[in-house]
């Protein structure tokens, strides 16, 4: 069957835009998070369809090093929101507010 | 794209020796007892000199590595001298009360070799994997004072921005690599963004890129975390942020600026259209980043929004080469010289407001510095010299960086930015005079102490004489 561009390309948008918005709106840092795992999630979506729509591999390629650098960003996020959490007792960005005037 | 036929090792000689290092630090700690510690920390030291030595002592080809990696350019050597400052700024953390020193080098170091692979990728891809590099050393770097919930929070904050930036980078990376391969030529180096210009796909990914370049240099209308993220992370990080972060996003912009020849395409229209979404995003953060420092008393937020109003003075540079291709001989010279200056001036006031008690110092206010200059004339001489150099107050080195900028926005007739600019910085002189004139007056009591470290005074001392000498010895160099 015959693929067509914007048959991935508008997912790919889709997915990127719901990240933004939840990364925006959202009040709960794990939630933000994976609004930004999203935002990545589009973007290797368009660097796949881009590849196999053109059969030019660079683009799959890249995908596999936007998944490593995701992994290793969740990694050290991860950890510093647990620790935030342990010290703060809240992950809301509503309540955090130790920074400013 | 060409055929790797053969790598060029030599090219990435002190990047590699940075890595080896690192690494060899990192397997130190883990290998030996803590009674070695101190030997560790003077091997990573020796280890970031050696690096600095071997990126002076080297030269690189234009291209390696198949045309992904560029030539060498001075940003080598100023990134990895903000790492050696950085380092031994650190010490006087540590020895506050600050866990797992030699560690903390070790992500320092990965962190610059990020940097610089970032500013010399030739390649839009590599630049992004080099930047997430760095961008997760500075996560970690920002977290590093673990029970302390101002640097969690402030790390937290970075992340959130930090990803929502590089994700739209990666967005328009993916729009240009589709772009590239619709027209088939390679619109992801570099030297090829001129071709791309009649694509419009190119030029939103292109948008997206630059949108998330000012992000990183905290520019307006992303520059409001950057005051959070500097005030809660440990006082030496926060100076690689001022320093580093921002000078590597301004060079990256430049480099993007650099290759894009409007005239060359007859694409003149579109040339107004970017030097004006330009000049107004460089006007807005001088003015913004100056009357967000008029009245702030936290030390620690006054420099972020001194950070802020260099970022849009060293946009207005950008802006410039944007429109008058004419001065891209001056450019690298002139935004070098200013990075240099700023370098100086910032860790300068840094070292000194790092050697105050308190691990935790995200309240650092004016008053503490009330009569630094009667208690330690070394460190209040170099806060003062180092003030009116980001002040613009002649003969220091400031003062000839913004002149140079002027001189370079004249050239590319930007007289509106060039007066906006002019304002900035008389502004600015108010909020750095509070601050000099708190140094000044004689103690109440009340200020926290100043626990310096004496080892640190030559460096301390160093940086205020190159403040002082930096831009007349240029001049004289260059018999200007």
């Amino acid at each position: 069957m015959e693929h067509t561009l914007n048959q991935f390309l508008f997912p790919a948008l889709m997915l990127f835009a719901t990240g933004l918005l939840g990364a925006m709106f959202k009040r709960n840092l794990i939630s933000i998070f994976m609004g930004i795992e999203l935002m990545l999630c589009g973007a290797m979506l368009a660097f796949v369809a881009f590849a196999s729509v053109y059969n030019n591999m660079d683009g799959a390629v890249f995908a596999f090093f936007i998944l490593t650098i995701a992994a290793a960003e969740v990694a050290v996020g991860l950890a510093i929101i647990t620790r935030l959490f342990k010290v703060e007792n809240t992950i809301s960005t509503k309540e955090l507010n130790t920074l400013g005037d | 794209m060409e055929n790797i036929t053969s790598f060029e090792w030599w090219a990435v000689a002190s990047e590699a020796s940075m890595v080896a290092f690192a690494t060899l630090t990192l397997f130190a700690c883990g290998a030996f007892s803590k009674s070695f510690a101190n030997w560790i920390s003077l091997f990573a030291i020796f280890g970031i000199t050696a690096t600095l030595a071997i990126e002076i002592l080297t030269t690189a080809p234009t291209f390696s590595f198949g045309g992904m990696l560029g030539g060498k350019s001075t940003f080598g050597v100023f990134v990895y001298a903000c790492a050696l400052l950085t380092a031994l700024m650190s010490f006087n953390y540590f020895t506050k009360g600050g866990k797992h020193r030699n560690e903390f080098f070790a992500v320092v170091m990965i962190c610059t070799v990020g940097l610089s692979i970032f500013v010399r990728a030739n390649n839009l891809m590599l630049a992004f994997v080099a930047l997430e590099c760095a961008t997760i050393c500075l996560y970690i770097l920002t977290a590093w004072s673990k029970n302390c919930g101002s640097s969690l929070e402030a790390s937290a904050k970075y992340i959130v921005i930090s990803g929502v930036s590089g994700a739209m980078m990666l967005m328009g990376i993916a729009f240009v690599y589709g772009a590239s391969m619709a027209t088939g030529r390679d619109l992801l180096c570099f030297e090829n963004f001129s071709m791309g210009l009649v694509n419009p796909i190119f030029i939103a990914g292109l948008a997206l890129i630059v949108g998330g370049s000012l992000f990183k240099i905290a520019s307006f209308p992303f520059q409001f975390w950057s005051p959070d993220v500097y005030q809660g992370a440990p006082t030496p990080v926060s100076a690689f942020f001022a320093v580093a972060s921002k000078g590597a996003g301004i060079v990256f912009l430049g480099k993007i600026c650099m290759s894009i020849d409007f005239a060359s395409m007859g694409l003149l229209a579109y040339q107004d259209k970017a030097v004006l979404v330009m000049s107004i995003i460089a006007g807005a953060t001088i003015i913004v980043g100056n009357l967000g420092g008029i009245t702030q008393i936290n030390t620690k937020r006054l420099t972020a929004f001194s950070g802020i109003s260099n970022a849009g003075y060293l946009l207005v540079l950008v802006t410039a080469l944007l429109k008058y291709r004419g001065i891209s001989g001056l450019f690298e010279p002139v935004l070098y010289f200013y990075l240099a200056s700023y370098m100086f001036a910032n860790y300068g006031i840094f070292f000194v407001m790092n050697s105050f008690q308190g691990i935790d110092d995200y309240d650092q206010t004016l008053a503490d510095y009330r009569g630094v200059m009667k208690k330690n004339p070394i460190m209040g001489g170099s806060l003062i010299v180092n003030l009116a150099s980001l002040a613009g107050i002649p003969p220091t080195a400031g003062f000839f960086g913004k002149v140079l900028i002027l001189i370079l926005a004249w050239y590319a007739q930007l007289y509106w930015l060039m007066g906006i600019m002019i304002l900035g910085s008389v502004v600015s002189i108010y909020y750095y005079f509070a601050w000099i004139r708190a140094s000044l007056e004689s103690p109440d009591g009340n200020e926290r102490k100043l626990e310096p470290l004496p080892f640190l005074y030559p460096t301390i001392l160093a940086l205020a004489i190159s403040t002082l000498l930096l831009g007349v010895v240029v001049l004289y160099k260059y018999g200007l």
